[in-house]
């Protein structure tokens, strides 16, 4: 493949000032109609972007929808914390609506993708111009649907529509919950790939895993749902704790060297904070792969966003441009470690913008 | 060293002979060949049931036509020459050829999406039964593209009055086949790959309407040369029902149970496949028609398969017991550590003669005995009789554990046992020294209960051998080779230390508890908490019930009871505990054992499993258990320890 990538030259705001610059520039003053979509879960980095958003757009100055994640795991601890969150977004966003989006079925199937494609319809979309969307505390299986129909609905308007989506950064690997996950690995919705298809059979299929600690179920489940025949597994380099890559190698040394026989020299680094770094590393390895396996039956890339955010938010740009299948394990419910520590406490949040489509990459 | 022990079984899914190498043909021929005698495994719907791990995988893997091939290519071989045999003899074979073209399907989390979509019913189940036969005709044909014949030799056989359905799945060659079955997958895909539900006219008017091959295909011949044709029966193994809506695998069971089909047709699924209520009240198998599928019986339409709990918990014991060690014999052959040494067989590493307790605590032990005889106003002739019937049991004992610790363990509790058994005493005129009204009898539960005191008070050794390996496996494979690996590690690493192979009966028990231990801590699935926290509090009462002084259920309690009219009623009254225990059962924490005769009721044991037994110390020996109610198991899932 020859053509640039889509986001090749993706406009991406991380100073402080530049963030203050664009949200008073482009959002405020420029009195289009936004639509601001977060989530009002226990996670207190929720309201990191509501907070900032509101000094520049007023309480009044934008459509704003939560998104409430329901799931079965009763931990009373962090429902509490859930609720003093979405206290906190109603009493910035008064006019805000609240949307449930049930996690499982009655016999605890996954249903996000189809929770998710319920609430769709109600989402503003005409004369939308701008749709900001907090990536941060929303799952991967609620986010990644949700993302995917406003890039589509761009890349259809007729009028220009921008997608805004915001990370707050978490660059140390939290230990405050911990997810159970649920029984299965599964594509999320929308991100297929066809990869169940007969088609695929013929394909090297190459699997991408990016790497924390703690997530071995996750990862055994969906390595078993894919079997593939080679794995490439992607660390955070550079991050903030400098050793971060190792401790993780060393937590998966026993998958790395026997189940999944990774070579060492096929371990990808992909910059903990930067989601276009991982982006553009998976389309490289795409583009060299399809040179290769072109007369073999083709290859494809299977992408798990089970690292962090701003990983995730790469594996979904990478995913949505070239149709990788994106395989993920739902997450039952959280145990939660230390209900001492707020995450605001541990770690200071600095938001990432990515413009994804619109205005900006008008030729 | 690469321990085949530790490898996952997905990980030989890839390569055939390296699967064969490590497979027993013991399912094959326990669970498969009593209904392949009665033809009864290829002309209706096969159902079989097995708790994750418990092989049904693996077991419908060898009808694989990809496996069935590898098995004829080497069926002289001598690790493929018992497999070669289990499939012939349940009809996979006949005269050095296939005759099923066996493909498998999971279905996975896609086809449980289509419950989810706004339409009818009727639709639902329409679009399920779609997907399932593309996929099974795609299947089929990769089967075959697999070993290198093409689609154009590929021809289905119609059924006699089908033929008019043959254009609607794309003819009767492999080429037109394939080709209709990737359009309607395709159309699938775009249906159900839909961030958006589509509108239902965009279903109506897509070319998967009237795709049925199930209802055309009769046989599917495969040209091998001018003058050779194979014909060979097509088999679609429908892997992970239980991951379907309730709802639609009443559906697809309904379906496919019409004797009208002739392809064959096997759905593998958890034990406690449904909702909890079907898994807890439904897994009493009674001959009747299921109320869920009208105009079909059971007995007569469905073969039905249980891996675990399908006949008597003895037979599944010995039966599992046989399977395990025939697996391990092979996982440890592919161990050139052990081969190289002339070690081929899995018992050969695990001494079997038991540590008793050190001498300063048996000391101590006579001491409390002594001390009980004294409390307990036990003459000297009365404790020289029972300490008699203690040497009478051990002289008539095969290979039992009777050194003189248990010995004394034994008459401990038999010396608790016998004031329950003295007539009560009147005032006057009374025998001073009266014979029980009952006479004491040592025998292997005292025994047991012996050792298992010995184990909690003293540390004593008291798992170790393959029967206990066996035992504490909860009959499922996958948890015995997990258990297994740590032993083969083990030796191994005394080997290569300069040591014998041979592990001491001390060790097997130190590194079988320290894995349960393990196993136990990484349990990581949804309802886990509740699943820990009510194994730990069953745990607890079992030890306490265990070490009273008379042993009144000889090894032990690992169990609760509850009287089974009480339980059925869990998923209505109590349905967070009745996910519990689905989901403890699914991962072998417990055991359900319905309708369990004792003191004239039935009750419902909730079996704790190996892990949870062996990292209590709890014994492994069944039947005893605490009786309990519902609302009380409820409450200990509930509480923290």
């Amino acid at each position: 493949m020859t053509t640039t990538p889509r986001w090749h030259d993706c406009v991406v705001h991380i100073d402080d000032s530049d963030i203050s610059n664009f949200l008073e520039r482009h959002l405020s003053h420029r009195k289009g109609h936004t639509v601001f979509v977060g989530s009002c879960g226990f996670d207190v980095r929720a309201a990191t972007l509501a907070r900032r958003l509101v000094e520049y757009m007023g309480p009044t100055g934008m459509e704003v929808m939560f998104i409430r994640e329901v799931r079965e795991s009763g931990n009373s601890a962090l429902a509490s914390r859930g609720a003093a969150t979405q206290q906190e977004l109603l009493a910035l966003y008064p006019k805000a609506r609240t949307q449930s989006v049930r996690i499982f079925g009655p016999d605890r199937a996954v249903i996000t993708g189809h929770s998710v494609a319920k609430i769709l319809p109600s989402l503003p979309i005409d004369g939308v111009t701008d749709f900001v969307l907090d990536f941060t505390a929303l799952s991967v299986g609620v986010s990644f649907p949700l993302v995917k129909f406003l890039l589509e609905h761009a890349d259809s308007a007729q009028h220009e529509v921008n997608v805004h989506v915001f990370l707050t950064q978490e660059t140390t690997q939290l230990p405050t919950v911990a997810p159970v996950p649920a029984d299965t690995a599964l594509a999320i919705r929308g991100f297929t790939g066809g990869w169940r298809q007969d088609a695929m059979n013929d394909k090297a299929k190459l699997w991408m895993p990016q790497l924390r600690t703690n997530r071995l179920q996750e990862l055994k489940r969906i390595y078993d749902e894919i079997l593939p025949h080679d794995v490439v597994p992607v660390l955070p380099f550079p991050a903030r704790e400098a050793r971060l890559g190792d401790e993780i190698v060393e937590f998966y040394r026993r998958e790395l060297e026997e189940s999944w026989e990774v070579d060492a020299r096929n371990i990808v680094y992909a910059a903990e904070d930067d989601p276009v770094d991982l982006y553009r590393t998976v389309l490289q390895i795409d583009s060299a792969r399809q040179r290769v396996f072109a007369a073999t039956g083709g290859s494809t890339l299977l992408l798990s966003p089970t690292g962090s955010k701003a990983h995730a938010l790469g594996t979904l740009m990478a995913a949505y441009e070239r149709e990788f299948p994106v395989l993920y394990v739902e997450c039952a419910g959280y145990e939660s470690l230390d209900s001492a520590t707020s995450l605001e406490e541990a770690v200071p949040a600095k938001l990432r913008h990515l413009w994804l489509a619109g205005e900006v990459y008008k030729t | 060293m690469s321990n085949p022990f530790e490898k996952r079984a997905t990980e030989y899914l890839r390569d055939d002979d390296a699967f064969l190498a490590i497979v027993s043909p013991e399912p094959v021929l326990t669970f498969l060949e009593p209904f392949a005698k009665d033809d009864r495994l290829y002309d209706r719907l096969v159902v079989i049931r097995g708790a994750p791990g418990s092989g049904k995988t693996t077991l419908a893997r060898l009808f694989m036509f990809g496996t069935i091939s590898a098995i004829i290519r080497g069926k002289d071989a001598i690790t493929h020459a018992a497999i070669a045999h289990a499939v012939a003899i349940c009809g996979a074979v006949r005269d050095n050829q296939p005759t099923l073209i066996g493909a498998r399907l999971s279905l996975d989390s896609e086809y449980r999406d289509l419950w989810e979509f706004p339409y009818s019913l009727d639709l639902r189940m329409g679009l399920l039964a779609t997907l399932v036969q593309a996929r099974g005709v795609l299947a089929w044909l990769r089967a075959l593209q697999n070993e290198k014949i093409a689609p154009s030799a590929i021809t289905i056989v119609p059924r006699a009055d089908a033929a008019a359905a043959l254009n609607a799945i794309g003819g009767t060659d492999g080429v037109g086949l394939g080709q209709r079955a990737r359009e309607v997958e395709a159309a699938m895909y775009k249906i159900s790959a839909a961030l958006v539900h589509p509108n239902i006219n965009e279903i109506e008017e897509s070319p998967i309407a009237s795709y049925r091959p199930f209802d055309v295909i009769e046989r599917i011949e495969v040209r091998l040369s001018l003058t050779e044709t194979l014909s060979l029966r097509p088999l679609l193994v429908l892997d992970d029902a239980q991951m379907l809506h309730p709802e639609q695998l009443v559906g697809l069971q309904r379906w496919l149970a019409r004797r009208e089909l002739r392809v064959s047709r096997w759905i593998l699924s958890w034990m406690d496949v449904i909702s909890p209520v079907e898994a807890l009240v439904e897994s009493r198998r009674e001959e009747r028609s299921s109320p869920e599928l009208p105009g079909i019986s059971r007995a007569r339409d469905v073969t039905e398969i249980y891996l675990q709990g399908g006949r008597s918990r003895g037979k599944d014991r010995r039966d599992f017991r046989k399977t395990a060690r025939d697996m391990a014999n092979r996982h440890l052959q592919q161990l050139n550590a052990f081969t190289n040494r002339g070690i081929r067989e899995f018992a050969d590493l695990l001494a079997v003669a038991p540590e008793p307790i050190s001498a300063s605590s048996y000391e101590e032990l006579k001491s409390k005995v002594a001390r009980t005889q004294r409390k307990l106003l036990i003459t000297p002739a009365r404790r020289e009789a029972l300490e008699t019937e203690v040497t009478r049991y051990g002289n008539g004992a095969v290979n039992a554990d009777l050194s003189q610790d248990v010995a004394m363990a034994m008459l401990s509790i038999l010396m608790h046992r016998l004031p329950n058994r003295m007539p009560q005493l009147g005032l006057f005129g009374q025998d001073p020294e009266p014979e029980p009204k009952r006479n004491l009898t040592a025998d292997s539960g005292v025994a047991d209960g012996a050792r298992v005191h010995l184990l909690h008070t003293y540390g004593r050794t008291y798992y170790y051998g393959i029967e206990d390996l066996c035992d504490a496996s909860s009959e499922n494979a996958e948890q015995f080779i997990r258990l297994a690996a740590t032993l083969v590690e083990a030796a191994a690493t005394q080997m290569t230390r300069g040591k014998i192979a041979r592990l001491s009966t001390g060790r097997q028990h130190q590194l079988l508890r320290k894995r349960a231990d393990d196993i136990y801590k990484s349990w990581r699935f949804p309802d886990h908490e509740g699943v820990r926290r009510l194994c730990d509090k069953m745990a607890y009462a079992c030890v306490a019930k265990s070490l009273e002084p008379n042993a009144p259920l000889k090894g032990g309690a690992n169990a609760f009871g509850i009287l089974q009219d009480e339980f059925d009623k869990i998923p209505e009254d109590f349905i967070e505990l009745a996910w519990i225990l689905h989901r403890g059962v699914a991962y072998n924490a417990f055991t359900l054992v319905q309708n369990y005769p004792c003191k004239n009721q039935f009750w419902c044991l909730i079996e704790l499993g190996g892990i949870p037994s062996l990292k209590y110390g709890l014994t492994l020996k069944r039947g005893g258990f605490i009786e309990s109610t519902s609302r009380e198991v409820a409450a200990l899932s509930k509480e923290a320890l």
